[in-house]
């Protein structure tokens, strides 16, 4: 029988917050459905973004385009960085590996905080791949058919918010993963909450004319956090690009709370 | 060292574990025996801190799991064979767990080489047979050269060759002075792997000795008489100091004499012996009898004659 031990320093060997982190980014990297979601995510952006530059450069002499004609992609591509961050939890709890997870880390809280972090680097990450490819693909589409693009102060912010917003969506799906913990479950909620809800209110509203209804949908998750995707300042009475971002943030932020409180009561 | 006092988990009205006191020392395999759904599984989950016991509290070397300060090189547990995502790698699902506590990746090759898994370090854990499953939980708990190493089920699905590897093992392992906790709902296993065995059912505690003495107890012959002079016999018997007890008219479970003294016994009282049988209880009956009113799911008895 070989040696059981090994000639290990013991000292400094136990869990550190850095360390709970670096395991969570092992366990993310080394699954391929991380892969998958990523790509189909810049997939996603930047064919949608290639489409709608070679629609645009087929009105001759059209207006100058503007940041979200590179950025349309994102209701969509937030359903796969979304899938992506609810699975970071749920592909636990429905392996079973939550098990080994928290033998490892018994600390509750630290370990939602190190998933947290991954989901949101990665989606941060994601993001910005997803949002340069659409660039890369869409202006020369643009340059080619001789439409102008504006990159101001406004696009700018446009383009930034596109990957904060697909960041903060990895992390709402993230924070309904805890709390559901199935992952069909917890995709199907996601993206009920950031992409069905806003269009039934929005049906409800134009057929029953309701006022209030109006507003509500005003600050739905996905509909408050895309202001700050837009470059439509105003339009339509939608929230300020920041206001409507920091009102997505604070749902998002509702959850995990909510998320962190029911990962660390439960049994198992 | 893993002390439980008074650990008791209820799942609404359903007692799981009940009022559960127990010491599993070091330098030596404990076996956790008892049928399924006996609480075993859950006992040791509560020890890792994976469930909350709703009253009394176990510790691992004198601390509650969730308060110690490097749970892997402190406890090992092979909880479940699934405790692993499918879909990653043998060597990432290790890797990442070392990541935890700092471990360097040198350990990781090392437990995976130790349990034999080098052939499918590689390949994702999807795949897995139940065998090598084990191993993988097993090489997971070893991660962190732990002094305390919990074994559920240890056995469950392993070829016959893996079966004595697991027992060599464990046997090992306590050999080196580490505390080796281990569960099995087969008597047969526990007996050959372990020096104490702590039998539980229906959520108690039933018995807490050293297999020795449980073997020892179980080895017990009795004799078994039929006769129309039953209690005449009995009478008999008791005198020459023998024990004796009946569940049936006319039939006498006699321990302390050789069968051949009870014939001799009879023919001089001119009784008629029509069966005189010598009965050796095995540990496999002592087992079934401690946990006969234990247990959960009852199978309908085997006609006669089909066992034994």
């Amino acid at each position: 029988m070989s040696a059981v031990t090994t000639a290990m320093p013991n000292i400094g060997i136990r869990p550190t917050f850095a360390r709970v982190t670096r395991s969570e980014w092992i366990k993310l990297r080394s699954l391929r459905s991380t892969l998958w979601t990523a790509i189909a995510t810049v997939v996603v952006m930047a064919g949608f973004a290639a489409l709608f530059a070679w629609a645009l450069t087929s009105f001759a002499d059209g207006p100058p385009a503007d940041a979200t004609a590179l950025t349309i992609g994102y209701p969509i591509a937030q359903l796969t960085v979304a899938a992506l961050g609810a699975l970071v939890v749920t592909g636990e709890f429905s392996t079973g590996a939550h098990r080994s997870t928290l033998a490892a880390e018994p600390r509750r809280l630290r370990v939602v905080l190190s998933k947290g972090l991954i989901v949101l680097g990665a989606g941060l990450g994601i993001g910005v791949l997803a949002v340069g490819a659409s660039l890369a693909v869409a202006l020369p589409i643009l340059q080619a058919g001789g439409v102008d693009v504006e990159l101001s102060g406004d696009a700018i912010r446009a383009l930034v918010g596109t990957v904060l917003y697909l960041a903060v969506s990895a992390l709402f799906a993230y924070g309904v993963g805890l709390i559901v913990r199935n992952s069909a479950a917890a995709i199907t909620t996601t993206v009920g909450l950031l992409f069905v809800l806003p269009i039934i209110v929005q049906i409800a509203a134009a057929m029953t004319g309701v006022e209030w209804l109006w507003d509500a949908y005003e600050y739905l998750p996905s509909t408050a956090g895309s202001a700050i995707t837009g470059m439509s300042m105003g339009g339509a009475g939608s929230l300020e690009p920041w206001t409507g971002f920091a009102v997505f943030g604070g749902y998002t932020a509702a959850l995990l709370v909510a998320g962190a409180f029911a990962f660390s009561r439960r049994d198992d | 060292m893993i002390e439980a006092k008074g650990l008791t988990k209820r799942y609404g009205d359903k007692v799981a574990v009940d009022d559960v006191t127990f010491t599993v020392r070091p330098g030596a395999v404990t076996g956790f025996l008892g049928p399924n759904g006996a609480g075993k599984s859950t006992t040791m989950r509560m020890i890792v801190g994976l469930t909350r016991p709703t009253e009394g509290s176990v510790t691992v070397a004198g601390q509650r799991y969730a308060e110690l300060r490097s749970p892997l090189t402190t406890v090992g547990a092979l909880l479940d064979a699934k405790a692993v995502h499918g879909g990653r790698t043998a060597y990432h699902h290790l890797l990442a767990l070392a990541a935890t506590h700092g471990i360097p990746k040198s350990r990781v090759h090392e437990v995976i080489e130790l349990t034999g898994l080098d052939a499918v370090a590689g390949k994702r854990v999807k795949g897995f047979s139940l065998g090598m499953g084990q191993r993988l939980g097993i090489a997971a708990a070893l991660l962190g050269d732990p002094q305390v190493l919990i074994f559920d089920e240890p056995v469950n699905g392993l070829d016959p060759e893996g079966v004595r590897w697991v027992r060599t093992f464990a046997r090992y392992l306590a050999s080196e002075g580490r505390t080796v906790f281990l569960s099995s709902h087969l008597m047969s296993e526990v007996a050959l792997t372990a020096d104490h065995v702590i039998v539980i059912g229906k959520g108690r505690v039933l018995a807490d000795a050293p297999v020795a003495e449980l073997v020892a107890g179980a080895g017990r012959q009795s004799v078994r008489v039929r006769t129309d002079r039953a209690s005449e016999l009995a009478e008999l018997l008791a005198r020459s100091g023998a024990t004796i007890a009946s569940d049936e008219a006319g039939v006498l479970e006699i321990s302390g004499l050789e069968a051949a003294d009870i014939a001799g016994t009879a023919a001089a009282a001119g009784i008629v012996l029509l069966e005189l049988t010598p009965i050796t209880t095995s540990l496999e009956d002592a087992y079934m009898a401690l946990t006969d009113d234990a247990v959960e799911y009852r199978t309908h008895e085997v006609p006669a004659g089909v066992t034994r």
